[in-house]
């Protein structure tokens, strides 16, 4: 009977402490912990929602800039390609789930970040709230460009409650106020070195201000961001122009915001929808690969939109493989039975890993240069056009023309004149088209383009007007108290 | 339904012999000094009708006190006034037996067991209770019924077997069957309690069927209240078999079977495959993959996936035990093995297992005992390789590429990039990779009974179940075509330890007063466990055959530890008046470590009535009703199954980031926590009545329910736009089950022939009283569609999706659907505005069965024994989800036959549509049209049996066989039922909200129809 007294006394045992995780209240307390919170934030833009997988896809399949590869693509792809996609769709679902994800991390780091006491310095706390607000802004750029208004969360949920979608305009605030915090916060490139290569820069948060000013059609406010970043001398362009899409030269002169890729750590974690576990690598390479699964290819828009007089404008060859092109490091030569599909068209070579190597696999470690100095010189040339015409424009639209391996001749040209805004608007289409093809740009650039009435003509062949803006995802409808399938974008 | 009877001098031989003989020496001592004025003595002794001595009967001088009872040896003595006496002998469980008498100064008796359900003892929580007595709702499944089939895992044999018992057995070796009891209370957990001998417990295959003497399921509060926060789902008590007092009995049971999927798709060959792929992407203007003008090596190809993959499977088990005991001491050892191949390539399973159950009688007051599994298992699971089952595979690949290419390293084929189709191999993936667990058990448990006054006893039980697991995971590098390839081998190891100590205190009294009789509980005890995994991951690009984590690269190693405990207070009485009048009571205390501070604590209270009608005196006259019982129970259980830690809010802190090559570490809340969480509470009302006719050849209960489920807890689906990737845990609603069930029973004995027939019906309603968030909860999706919807007055999870409605025919206005052409379904405009939309889904069906039943039939001729085994449930719907895959003609693979019949032009009439790759109109989404009726009827087993008896077989075995059994069975020989998928018996994939998914077919293994011979042999 004794052994009664041994089973109930100690009643502590209810209350353990998991050994696997820290409390919330234990952390956000010191300079190192503040760090690793925003990181998360960080690591949560490799995720399989975002850009490891489902991101360059949504992007690149609104966009003409591809087309099919053939049967291989999946059926929820090719519906978002063909334009028959609705509010189910996946790719949607997760682009915007994605978004979310960072924005509540970056939630986290701004509503802790004045809690951090120990073992740190204004300057890192300060930076640390520039990197969450300009994690949070992008989020919301992403999110109201594409979608219009959207709930705003501006603090982490602590109740399962959604929120209710604000107005497009409120939500371009939103992220208009996000980045301009982040702007006064941040500090230029060059203030980084060693392991915080990679981190949000001044220039970087500049240059997605930039971006929705000019969705917003602002030109001149996205002037006053982009000169900024001109005059910063932080940037140029790289000499070599397949810089920019290769495993090596990450991080450089041209880098303005760039997703960090390694295979230096495994393939693990590649298929984590949220970005847990190290999870560094890439599907890009594969899916997009001449010789891999090859479920997108090139445009027939964007095949067809480089000059070809004086010459072959040579970023055609930079961007795309074709039957009969060394691989491989010069080792292999692309022919009929490597690439499946219509393999009389050209495959993509930006940003694929067999220019050293014989196969993709699923673990690409290239990083995705999100935003080049090129394509901030193109919007300065855009914003220029549009508050100070052709003029002031051309010095920025010339710029990537003149790279040490490009070298193509100054517009005017015989095919694009710059006599007029319009023409030079024209001139401005194309040389974004052709420089930035494959990069996830032309999609909003077409939606920008079309909002301002800037198009000679609907460059998408299968656009209807409700693909204006994308659906809510309906999951998002189905869990959201605050919101009703009323509450839906027109015409889904 | 199937009873196992415990006659009290087997089951309770020790327990009885010390409070009798105490009482034997009382009445001696009282006895005595009347014995001068006595003229007759009479002496004897009583036997039961198998031949072994009786102690503790009371004998009885008709219409006297005075009496005596029977001593250890079964004898008796006794002085009576004349030789008119009518002595009166009487056993709980035996017929009573009155004997005149006479002049005979010996009197030996036989006493007959009583087969009215009065003689049953039945296995109850804490102890064991007379059926007669029993006022809740208790389904027992003796022995005989869970050796029938050839199963690896207890619950898999409770199919049929238990009216409200629901299991849904799943067709890979060594994978845990669904057992449901009296439906669904909760979108949380639904998975019961298992007590084993005691203690609670899980790994049960772990535990050899052969091994079980019975199994009690306690379906209502008045049983299973008193596993108070682990009871609401319902309590499973398994009782290993013990010894009993005799000379050793050997016995060998063996049996061997060979095992073949019941059914198999219709798939398309090579010619049905090229013309379907062909038209696929001409309709959606894509060029044809270049192998289709020119098969080449190819050309003479024509392979069956699925005759690749399912095999003819062996499956054979064998026990060996000794069971026997004396006075002093009882004993059961036994040693099993079992092994059983999957019918899919790559699946079996194998264990050995070990049991020592003993039993010490110390002195008259104390006793002490264990009980005792060792048991190792081997398992290798059906592979999973990029998400997606082998089925998927099986019906997705090509069928003009071969399975082996022996030029290939690893020796296997797949597609090619000239293929524009890339399933895997999945003969490939049953046979280089490697998904196998390693399992050892230990389950014991120890105990010391005290008698400490008389009617007073307590025990001391510490229990303890221990299990270790090795996982290995392995693929090696190979190349079996362009997208089939691996360049280097993946290997991962994990350790598991779980350990769970039971410390039980328990204190029982039994006291009659005069017909009052009293049985006391209490109870106090605490389980406690720890779980703790290691796992180590890394790749070789050098070699496939080092296996193990030596010289890899991008080697990983993570580890994790929960621990769990539970305090509780247990307390029941039980009383009745006469056996006539039955009350019982209970309560249990339990604190627990997965709630929050405020909500550690719950208190589970039952109460229940029962009134045996027929025990009075104005029913004697009914002759024919032998049995009349009237029961009603109410009480409240809970259900603790949430993970641990889920209450506290906590930083994930595996996130990284490479800056320019450097990997950080990152942390933040990836889950939103509820501090506030609370016991789910499970009121349980119910309302039982129990017939017997012409002295119980003829039984029927039945029984009322209905649970109401409090604070139901469920891993609340939360919008997107929260951030967070884990759903909070949270007490959400109410949800209440109620239905009835029917047990029947008959059973005829007319000379040799004896025949047996039992049979139960079980239904349920489900439905969802509130729901607190005043959200609707959206199930698992697919393809971007929930696939069920859980609101407010609808049963939990019902289907949810679009109605298919027909096809469009050329040159209908398909306005409605933007997308849509000539032969893309039509889908139904639920609320008329014109356009299809997420407003247009509706309520498409619902997994549960309207009923479940199941019949049993056995006969006995001579020396031949034959049973049938019938099981089904009826009025469920499944969603085909595997046809999205075999008929969804989204993209170019494999399909079904079905596809054959698909809309064309010139084939207008049918309900399959367009073959059009890439599906603009979505056809292949969430609808009516994989929506398919579940119900089934199954000979789940049928056998018979020849045996010998000891004097056929005494001329060879000069006496050292008792006996022989041989017998023949088979399993799913007939299953009726209009579902077109594998198997109508539907998983359920793994998650804490498995509930909101349940009866969705991802792909479902088809049940094994097994033929199997096998002996008895005792000694």
């Amino acid at each position: 009977m004794l052994s009664a007294g041994l089973v109930a006394c100690d009643e502590e045992i209810l209350n353990p402490v998991n050994p696997n995780q820290l409390g919330t209240e234990t952390f956000y307390k010191t300079g190192p912990q503040l760090v690793a919170a925003v990181n998360a934030v960080y690591a949560g833009l490799q995720a399989n929602n975002l850009y490891n997988r489902e991101y360059f896809f949504l992007q690149d399949l609104l966009s003409d800039d591809n087309q099919s590869g053939g049967a291989q693509l999946e059926a929820p792809r090719a519906q978002v390609l063909n334009h028959v996609f609705d509010a189910s769709n996946p790719l949607v679902e997760a682009n915007w789930r994605g978004w979310y994800r960072i924005i509540h991390r970056a939630n986290l780091v701004l509503e802790n970040a004045s809690q951090a006491t120990d073992d740190i310095t204004e300057d890192l706390r300060n930076r640390v709230i520039g990197e969450a607000y300009f994690l949070r802004g992008l989020a919301y750029y992403e999110l109201s460009t594409l979608w219009g208004g959207v709930p705003l969360m501006t603090v982490s949920a602590v109740s399962p409650e959604g929120s209710p979608r604000s107005s497009q305009e409120e939500s371009f605030d939103q992220a208009k106020n996000d980045l301009n915090e982040a702007i006064s916060r941040l500090p230029l490139k060059s203030a980084y070195s060693g392991s915080d290569v990679g981190r949000a820069t001044k220039g970087a948060a500049q240059a997605v201000a930039a971006k929705l000013a000019l969705f917003r059609g602002d030109y001149a406010g996205a002037k006053a961001f982009l000169s900024e970043i001109i005059n910063s001398g932080q940037y140029d362009l790289t000499a070599r122009y397949s810089d920019n899409f290769e495993e090596e030269n990450e991080n450089n002169i041209e880098s303005v915001w760039e997703i960090q890729f390694s295979e230096d750590f495994g393939a693990n974690g590649g298929w984590n929808a949220d970005g847990t576990d190290i999870a560094e690598v890439t599907f890009r390479g594969q899916e997009y690969g001449p010789n891999a699964w090859r479920n997108v290819i090139p445009g027939e828009n964007l095949v067809n939109a480089f000059e070809t007089t004086p010459k072959e404008d040579p970023r055609k060859g930079f961007s795309f493989y074709r039957l009969g092109d060394t691989f491989n490091a010069g080792a292999s030569v692309l022919d009929e039975s490597s690439v499946q599909g219509d393999n009389s068209k050209p495959s993509w070579k930006k940003y694929q890993t067999i220019y050293k190597r014989a196969n993709e696999n699923t673990q690409s470690g290239i990083n995705f240069r999100v935003i080049r100095y090129a394509d901030v010189l193109l919007m300065m040339a855009e914003a220029e056009n549009e508050t100070s015409g052709p003029a002031a424009a051309l010095p920025y639209l010339n710029r990537t023309r003149n790279r040490a391996d490009v070298m193509m001749p100054p517009y005017p040209t015989a095919q694009y004149p710059t006599g007029t805004k319009e023409q030079t608007r024209i001139a401005i289409q194309h040389e974004r088209q052709v420089e930035l093809g494959g990069e996830q740009v032309r999609n909003r650039d077409i939606r920008r383009w079309r909002r301002a009435g800037f198009l000679q003509s609907e460059p998408i062949a299968v656009y209807a007007e409700r693909y204006n803006l994308l659906p809510l995802p309906t999951a998002e409808l189905d869990n959201n108290s605050a919101l009703t399938n009323a509450d839906q974008n027109p015409g889904y | 339904m199937s009873k196992t009877i415990y006659p009290k001098t087997r089951v309770d031989a020790l327990w009885q012999k010390v409070p009798w003989l105490l009482l034997t020496l009382l009445f001696v001592v009282c006895t005595s000094e009347q014995s001068m004025a006595q003229t007759l003595r009479v002496e004897g002794v009583i036997t039961s009708s198998t031949g072994e001595t009786m102690p503790g009967v009371n004998v009885l001088i008709k219409g006297t006190t005075t009496g005596t009872a029977s001593d250890v040896d079964g004898n008796y003595s006794l002085s009576v006034p004349s030789s008119e006496s009518v002595l009166v002998f009487s056993f709980i469980g035996y017929v009573t037996k009155e004997v005149t008498v006479g002049n005979a100064s010996t009197l030996n008796v036989v006493m007959e067991e009583d087969l009215a359900s009065l003689s049953e003892v039945i296995v109850v929580g804490y102890g064991t209770q007379e059926r007669a007595k029993v006022t809740g709702a208790i389904s027992s499944v003796g022995a005989e019924d869970i050796s029938a089939l050839p199963v690896t895992n207890l619950a898999a044999s409770l199919q049929g077997r238990a009216a409200g018992v629901a299991v849904t057995n799943t067709g890979s070796p060594g994978t845990d069957p669904i057992v449901r009891i009296r439906g669904i209370g909760t979108v949380g957990n639904n998975d019961p309690l298992y007590v084993i001998d005691g203690m609670p417990a899980g790994g049960l295959n772990q535990i050899n069927p052969a091994d079980i003497e019975s199994v009690e399921i306690l379906k209502d509060a008045s049983t299973a209240a008193i596993y108070g926060s682990r009871g609401a789902n319902g309590v499973i008590l398994v009782t290993t078999k013990k010894g009993k007092v005799g000379k050793p009995m050997v016995s060998l049971d063996a049996y061997y079977g060979s095992q073949k999927a019941w059914k198999t798709l219709d798939l398309l060959n090579k010619n049905q495959y090229l013309a379907f792929g062909t038209e696929l992407l001409e309709n959606a203007n894509q060029p044809l993959p270049a192998r289709f003008g020119d098969l080449g090596e190819f050309a003479n190809v024509e392979t069956d996936w699925q005759e690749e993959m399912f095999r003819t499977a062996p499956i054979q088990d064998y026990n060996l035990s000794v069971a026997g005991g004396t006075e002093n001491a009882i004993y059961n050892f036994s040693l099993g093995y079992f092994a059983q191949d999957g019918i899919m390539r790559g699946t079996d399973f194998e264990r050995v297992s070990l049991r020592s159950n003993s039993e010490f009688k110390v002195n008259k007051r104390v006793k002490v005992g264990e009980t005792l599994t060792i048991a190792y298992s081997n398992r290798n699971n059906e592979p999973f390789s990029g998400g997606r089952s082998q089925l998927e595979h099986i019906v997705k690949s090509v069928p003009y590429i071969p399975v082996y290419d022996d030029t290939r390293l690893g020796g296997f084929r797949a597609t090619d990039r000239v293929d524009g189709s890339d399933p895997e191999n999945p003969v490939l993936n049953a046979t280089l990779r490697e998904n196998n667990n390693q399992d050892y058990k230990i389950l014991g448990s120890a105990y010391v009974n005290v008698n400490i006054l008389d009617g007073l006893n307590y025990r001391f039980l510490v229990g303890l179940d221990v299990a270790l697991g090795n996982t290995f995971q392995y693929t090696p590098s190979f190349n079996a075509g362009d997208f089939s390839v691996s360049t280097f081998a993946a290997i991962s190891q994990t350790r598991s330890t779980f350990v769970s100590p039971l410390f039980s205190n328990q204190f029982t009294y039994t006291k009659d007063i005069g017909k009052h009789h009293f049985d006391l509980l209490a109870v106090l005890e605490r389980q406690t466990s720890t779980f703790s995994s290691l796992t180590g991951s890394g790749q070789n690009s050098l070699t496939n055959d080092v296996r193990e984590l030596q010289g890899v690269e991008n080697q990983t190693t993570t580890s994790s530890k929960t621990e769990y405990a539970l305090i509780s207070y247990v307390g029941r009485v039980n009383y009745d008046y006469a056996q006539k009048y039955l009350f019982s009571a209970s309560i249990r205390r339990d604190g627990g470590s997965r709630f929050g501070p405020d909500n550690k604590w719950g208190t589970f209270p039952s109460v229940s009535l029962g009134w045996r009608v027929s025990q009075e005196g104005f029913m004697q006259g009914l002759t024919a009703l032998s049995d009349l019982k009237l029961r009603a129970s109410y009480g409240e259980t809970g259900n603790d199954r949430i993970g641990d830690y889920v209450y506290q809010a906590t930083l994930n802190s595996n996130l990284f980031y490479n800056f320019d090559g450097s990997l950080l570490s990152g942390s933040t809340i990836t889950a939103l926590a509820n501090a506030d969480l609370k016991w789910e509470t499970t009121k349980m009302k119910n309302i039982g009545i129990d017939l017997g006719f012409w002295s119980d050849k003829f039984t029927l209960s039945f029984e009322w329910f209905e649970n109401t489920t409090e604070d139901m807890i469920l891993g609340v689906p939360i919008p997107h736009s929260l951030g967070y990737d884990g759903a909070p845990v949270a007490n959400v609603g109410t949800v209440k089950n109620d239905g009835v069930e029917f047990t029947l029973g008959y059973q005829l004995n007319a000379g040799d022939f004896s025949l047996v027939l039992d049979g139960n019906m079980g239904f349920v309603n489900n439905e969802l009283i509130s729901l607190g968030t005043g959200n609707t909860i959206f199930g698992p999706s697919f393809q971007g569609d929930a696939m069920t919807l859980t609101e407010e007055g609808q049963p939990i999870a019902y289907f949810y999706g679009w109605i298919a409605d027909g096809l469009f025919q050329s040159g209908e206005n398909t306005s409605m659907q933007p997308n849509a052409a000539a032969g893309d379904i039509k889908f139904r405009d639920i609320n008329e505005d014109g356009v299809i939309d997420a407003n247009d889904r509706t309520n498409l069906g619902h997994y549960l069965p309207d009923f479940t039943y199941g019949l049993n039939a056995k006969a006995n001729f001579k020396g031949f024994d034959f049973t049938m085994f019938w099981q089904g449930v009826s009025g469920n719907e499944i969603f085909n989800n595997l046809r999205y895959h075999t008929e969804g003609m989204t993209r170019l693979f494999n399909a079904s036959t079905v596809v054959l019949d698909r809309w064309t032009p010139s084939n207008t009439d049918t309900d399959v549509p367009r073959a059009i790759n890439s599906d603009p109109n979505r056809n292949s989404r969430a609808s009516s049209r994989f929506v398919e009726d579940g119900s089934y009827l199954r000979l789940k087993n049928i056998s018979l049996g020849y045996s010998f008896g000891a004097d056929k077989l005494s001329n060879w075995s000069k006496g050292h066989v008792s006996g022989v059994r041989v017998y023949v069975s088979a399993q799913n020989l007939v299953t009726i039922t209009d579902y077109s998928g594998y198997d109508p018996e539907i998983g359920v994939r793994t998650g804490i909200n498995s509930s909101l998914g349940m009866g969705i077919d991802y792909g479902q293994f088809p049940a094994a129809r097994t033929f199997l011979g096998g002996i008895q042999v005792s000694f």
